[in-house]
């Protein structure tokens, strides 16, 4: 790696004075250190904000659930309130990474996780994400892995987090601390389209950290599930997820939130999906139809095009089961 | 770049260690190099392999995805802090016995994988076990007497 | 001749179950492997890879690496001692990997092939110093198919001589009234051993003790005696724990080779460490090739068979 030097944040606000167009924040490390290594990012100063921020899981007045950035993607989905109202969210963090990475993995860092993208990775094609009007090497090359949604001829990079996945079902909601303050923002206005410029990821200002999570407080009867198809049963990226939380009423889905893994450029809301689904009575054929409507703007490559039809039916897969009652999030 | 080095204390194995350390020094390459704790090994250097698994404080990751400078006062298990007394940690006799490993290029990060796991609630069968280990590889394909071993080692445990 | 049979097996082990006798070891973190080691004065050597496959290595720009914290050299064609290519015998024991020896020529063969070497005090610094390194290439289109390899003639297998000859193969072949011919091919397999190809090399008065991950330690000594045209009762190769080779690890490869050569007046340092990244080692050692072979059979023709690797 290229030398850096470090410095340790007490606090949120001392880790944002010290930040600046050349640093980069650190808390698990296993993205930043990771393409530190492969020189595809360059921070000439690394912020460790490990004892800057909160690491409390805590249950809000409301129902909620606030999540501290600085929770560990393992402690979040062991804990009892995560797995007992928000089982899409356990099911998702675990059926990610390995035990290891998950130990040092934070919340706020598995937003900021970066794509897989060989090509991105490499360090040397053309990335327009890596480096702005290079070309995307992608496009012509070797894309199986990446997007069928979301994707522009500048960048077609799979958004890779399974946790981030659950998170936009919940409708969760980011705190962050920066320059000017504190806001929130929806979960869904966090992530950017690549466009045409890929290399803006975020809607994070310079400087600012991500401080919380917030859970809303889930419906009564509400359900939830994460399904996650891939190459291999553990310890591989999805191929196609699908994120649901779910709740019937009477014969009826009263409501319902949908999110696709895998087929994105970010963690894809389903809305096209919701819309099918919301008010109608659950069947076979009404899955599959809100599972066209959620692929309807796919763009796939040549190299992805059975994403399409493998989102659809994960999606399906995962309403039917919901349908049929919650299932257990996986001990591991 | 001169003058950049940092000052960090690190209590492995018991024993509490001064070292001297770059802050792009990864944790794995200075329990090696620095620290000559060679237990531990490096398979793939990028978080992948499970190879470079260790503890800090009390819980497995992966030592070459994090810098050591991260690590100022933290507790750190490697391989040779298992034994105790000249007895074998019951993961260690437990893959000695179930025959869990070939060449050993993996099995320090299996074992301390494993050692890991004892204190997290993972589900009692097998299949449960396998995706709880699924973060270290073994290219010689000793998977089954893994999984073997460490039912042996939480059945031991009690 | 084989040794006589003992008439009654030793009872204390056939039959019984016995633990690896190397299993203590193994469970406490004790084996060392190559790069276990750290003999006095021990630098790290990093090699920079080539990120193109084809073409020519035009300029390389090495100052700041140089000048770089903890970097006692960087090595390349411009101050890299000259070796000895080895004859790459089978029969002799000095069949290597790779022929053509490290920083050779300007020309690059594939990618990952090595076009520096940086020596430092620790891998953190050799990392750090490698990022420095600027190159200059022309890049030409790769060779990427055995398609448009070249054919070896018919009955050509190696460069070896034949041992045995029986019989008149081409006859009858010519005469078969029925003949099968066909090609088959294998692809490039890469092994993606847990254990990287690694090396820990010591010279101590002219003698050369390495610590190598080999699974052929014959090999690499008579091998590393022509490289390093050194005697091979001055060359030790010991290899007790393999962290994997799966074939992979049987030759001498050209980079493995370089650290091991006798320091000369640009560093003082007689013992070396290097072990590959995974990157690295999948494109720069050993792995079977990709391989085409025809077969051919008459029906009473025995097999013939030419092959091309890449």
């Amino acid at each position: 790696m290229r030398a850096f030097s470090y410095h340790r944040a007490a606090t949120p606000a001392a880790a944002i004075a010290a930040a600046g167009s050349t640093t980069a924040y650190v808390a698990g490390g296993t993205t930043l250190i990771d393409l530190v290594k492969l020189d595809v990012l360059r921070p000439a100063r690394l912020i460790d904000v490990n004892g800057a921020g909160s690491a409390a899981i805590t249950a809000r007045a409301d129902g909620g659930l606030r999540v501290g950035a600085l929770v560990r993607n393992s402690d979040l989905a062991r804990h009892p309130l995560v797995r007992e109202k928000y089982p899409v969210l356990a099911e998702a963090i675990l059926s990610g990474a390995s035990p290891q990475l998950r130990n040092m993995a934070t919340t706020g860092g598995n937003l900021m996780q970066r794509t897989r993208c060989t090509y991105y990775r490499d360090g040397i094609s053309p990335c327009n994400k890596r480096e702005p009007g290079s070309g995307c090497a992608a496009w012509e090359g070797i894309h199986r892995s990446h997007a069928v949604l979301g994707g522009s001829e500048a960048c077609i990079a799979t958004h890779p987090s399974d946790m981030c996945v659950a998170l936009a079902a919940l409708a969760a909601t980011i705190s962050l601390q920066g320059r000017a303050g504190r806001r929130t923002l929806p979960f869904d206005a966090f992530h950017l389209l690549p466009g045409a410029t890929p290399e803006k990821e975020h809607a994070l200002l310079p400087g600012e950290l991500i401080t919380a999570v917030t859970l809303p407080a889930p419906a009564k009867g509400e359900r939830s599930w994460y399904l996650k198809l891939r190459d291999r049963e553990s310890y591989e990226f999805a191929l196609a997820s699908a994120a649901v939380v779910l709740r019937l009423q009477g014969r009826r889905i009263a409501s319902c939130r949908i999110a696709l893994g895998g087929v994105g450029t970010k963690p894809w809301r389903a809305h096209e999906a919701e819309a099918v689904l919301t008010g109608a009575v659950p069947a076979e054929a009404l899955f599959r139809h809100a599972a066209e409507a959620a692929l309807q703007s796919a763009r796939p490559r040549p190299g992805n095009a059975f994403k399409v039809e493998l989102a659809r039916r994960v999606l399906v897969r995962v309403l039917a089961l919901l349908v049929e009652g919650q299932p257990s999030v996986r001990q591991i | 770049m001169k003058g950049n080095k940092v000052a960090i204390k690190l209590k492995i194995n018991g024993a509490l260690r001064r070292c001297v350390v770059e802050p792009q020094a990864v944790l794995l390459d200075v329990v090696r190099e620095q620290l000559e704790l060679f237990g531990t090994k490096k398979g793939c250097d990028h978080g992948q392999c499970g190879a470079c698994t260790l503890l800090v404080n009390g819980r497995r990751i992966v030592s070459c995805l994090t810098l050591a400078v991260m690590h100022d006062g933290a507790e750190v298990t490697t391989i040779e802090g298992l034994e105790q007394n000249g007895q074998l940690h019951p993961v260690q006799t437990a893959f000695l016995e179930c025959d869990a490993f070939q060449c050993g290029g993996c099995t320090s990060g299996q074992i301390m994988s494993a050692v890991g796991l004892l204190g997290e609630p993972v589900g009692p069968d097998d299949n449960a076990v396998a995706q709880a280990m699924s973060g270290n590889l073994c290219r010689c394909g000793a998977y089954q007497n893994i999984v073997a071993a460490v039912q042996q080692a939480r059945a031991r445990r009690g | 001749m084989s040794p006589a049979l003992s008439p009654r097996p030793p009872a204390s082990v056939i039959g019984r179950r016995v633990n690896r006798v190397e299993g203590r070891a193994k469970v406490t973190g004790q084996g060392r492997y190559a790069a276990d080691h750290h003999p006095a004065g021990l630098a790290y050597a990093l090699g920079v890879g080539s990120p193109i496959a084809a073409g020519k290595l035009l300029a390389l720009h090495t100052a700041a690496a140089e000048r770089a914290p903890g970097v006692i050299a960087v090595l390349h064609r411009g101050n890299f001692p000259k070796l000895t290519p080895s004859p790459n015998n089978f029969s002799d024991g000095t069949k290597v990997g790779e022929v053509r020896l490290p920083f050779a020529d300007d020309t690059i063969f594939y990618a990952g092939q090595w076009i520096a070497v940086v020596v430092a005090e620790s891998f953190a610094q050799a990392r750090a110093a490698a990022r420095l390194i600027r190159a200059d290439y022309r890049e030409d289109p790769p060779e990427l198919s055995l398609g448009t390899a070249q054919w070896p003639e018919r009955s050509q297998l190696s460069a070896d001589a034949p041992d045995l000859t029986r019989g008149d193969p081409d006859r009858a072949w010519r005469e078969a009234p029925v003949k099968v011919e066909a090609t088959y091919t294998t692809p490039v397999e890469v092994h993606n051993v847990l254990e990287l190809h690694a090396a820990t090399a010591a010279w101590d008065q002219g003698k050369l003790t390495v610590e190598d991950s080999t699974q052929w330690v014959v090999g690499a000594r008579k091998a590393l005696a022509k490289i390093l045209d050194t005697p091979a009762r001055d060359i030790t190769i010991r290899a007790p724990f393999v962290g994997g080779g799966f074939g992979g690890k049987l030759f001498v490869w050209a980079t493995p080779s370089s650290p091991r050569r006798r320091p000369g007046n640009w560093a003082g340092r007689s013992s070396w460490s290097w072990s590959a990244s995974r990157p690295l080692r999948s494109s720069a050692t050993g792995r079977p090739p990709a391989s085409a072979s025809k077969w051919a059979r008459g029906p009473t023709a025995p097999w013939s068979c030419s092959g091309t690797t890449a």
